[in-house]
């Protein structure tokens, strides 16, 4: 779906709920894929991609979205288009205290910069979602910002990360928070 | 004032002909915007007014949708600091045509000159080189210029080259602030 609405080059740091998509673009010959070391570098990055007449997206977690506020600031500044893909963590059945509170202000926290924020709360509606955030950001549609445009997907479509080790403990060491 | 190279020459030096190269050019907030802009402004420059951090990146996004295009990125070394995470992203990236050039006074120049991390060990040419940029260079005289001009220019990428320049303050050139035309000129004098 991101090859057909033209986007040429996408960043990510990787979220388990976005395991599948990151590998199945890595496999698109149409799409550059950039493993970004923090999610701020792919709002810059998408800066320079519009700048050459393509077009970005970047994909993360909700946690990411605190990575990048100054960053998200320059798509309104610049009026860049960019497509920001967020699975999100901390809302309800969430098992890491730690997530909440990014997961709970990343979608005002980006509207607070003027990114036109959508959000997909069921697995059916997030193919129709991206579309039209694709539609709008690059094809000079319904754009509220003019700039980013950030499609949150709940975390109910994604699905709760489990901490279960088995044996009533914390997690082990070294597995992924 | 620090002994160093001066950074307009070394600017004017790095942008020399760049017409018939067609060269790309991102600046980095603050000094290297006025450097570039002091060399002669340009549809295809774009200088940052903020997103501090941001230009090595910026520079990416073009290099891989620009293959076909030389990408030199003009920053500073507190800006390159800040954005210091785009080095291992940019290592791995591997783009043969991005170049960096580091103009390194050790100090943040627009606030009043406190000094950064650079005046204390850190070596940005070392840091790229450990992220596997395929040339990097230091340029401390201002004999050794055109050896980091050259290597930013044509010079296998990434390319990341620190030129190690005096701390003094050169006049206010600035280039247009106003972000969609920065975006707009440059995209359609790349006839995008």
């Amino acid at each position: 779906m991101l090859s057909d609405a033209g986007i040429t080059l996408v960043g990510f740091v990787p979220d388990g709920g976005l395991r599948e998509l990151i590998g199945r673009l890595g496999a698109d010959p149409a799409i550059d894929t950039v493993a970004l070391t923090t999610e701020e570098e792919g709002i810059a990055m998408c800066v320079g991609a519009h700048l050459g007449g393509g077009r970005g997206a970047v994909l993360m977690q909700s946690s990411g979205v605190g990575n990048c506020i100054n960053m998200v600031g320059m798509l309104g500044t610049c009026q860049v288009p960019a497509l920001l893909l967020v699975t999100m963590r901390g809302q309800t059945g969430e098992a890491n205290p730690w997530q909440v509170p990014m997961g709970q202000a990343a979608g005002e926290t980006l509207e607070a910069l003027g990114v036109d924020v959508r959000r997909a709360s069921t697995s059916d509606a997030v193919p129709g979602e991206v579309a039209r955030a694709c539609e709008d950001a690059f094809g000079g549609g319904s754009n509220a910002s003019g700039g980013g445009i950030a499609v949150l997907i709940d975390q109910a479509v994604i699905g709760v990360k489990s901490f279960d080790t088995g044996h009533g403990g914390p997690p082990d060491p070294g597995s992924a928070p | 004032m620090t002994a160093g190279i001066d950074r307009r020459a070394t600017t004017a030096a790095l942008l020399a002909d760049r017409h018939d190269a067609g060269l790309l050019v991102v600046a980095g907030l603050g000094a290297p915007a006025w450097d570039i802009t002091a060399a002669g402004d340009h549809p295809l420059n774009f200088p940052l007014w903020g997103a501090m951090g941001g230009a090595a990146m910026v520079g990416l996004g073009l290099a891989l949708t620009r293959p076909d295009r030389r990408v030199l990125v003009v920053t500073g070394d507190g800006e390159q600091l800040m954005g210091l995470t785009a080095l291992p992203t940019i290592g791995a990236a591997a783009p043969s045509n991005l170049a960096i050039a580091v103009l390194d006074n050790e100090h943040y120049g627009e606030t009043g000159g406190q000094p950064t991390a650079t005046g204390s060990g850190t070596d940005l040419a070392a840091v790229a080189a450990a992220c596997g940029f395929p040339t990097t260079l230091r340029v401390r005289e201002g004999d050794d210029v055109p050896a980091g001009v050259d290597a930013c220019r044509a010079a296998q990428g990434p390319v990341l080259v620190v030129f190690k320049v005096a701390d003094d303050v050169p006049d206010l050139v600035v280039p247009p602030r106003d972000g969609p035309l920065l975006v707009e000129r440059f995209r359609a004098a790349l006839g995008v």
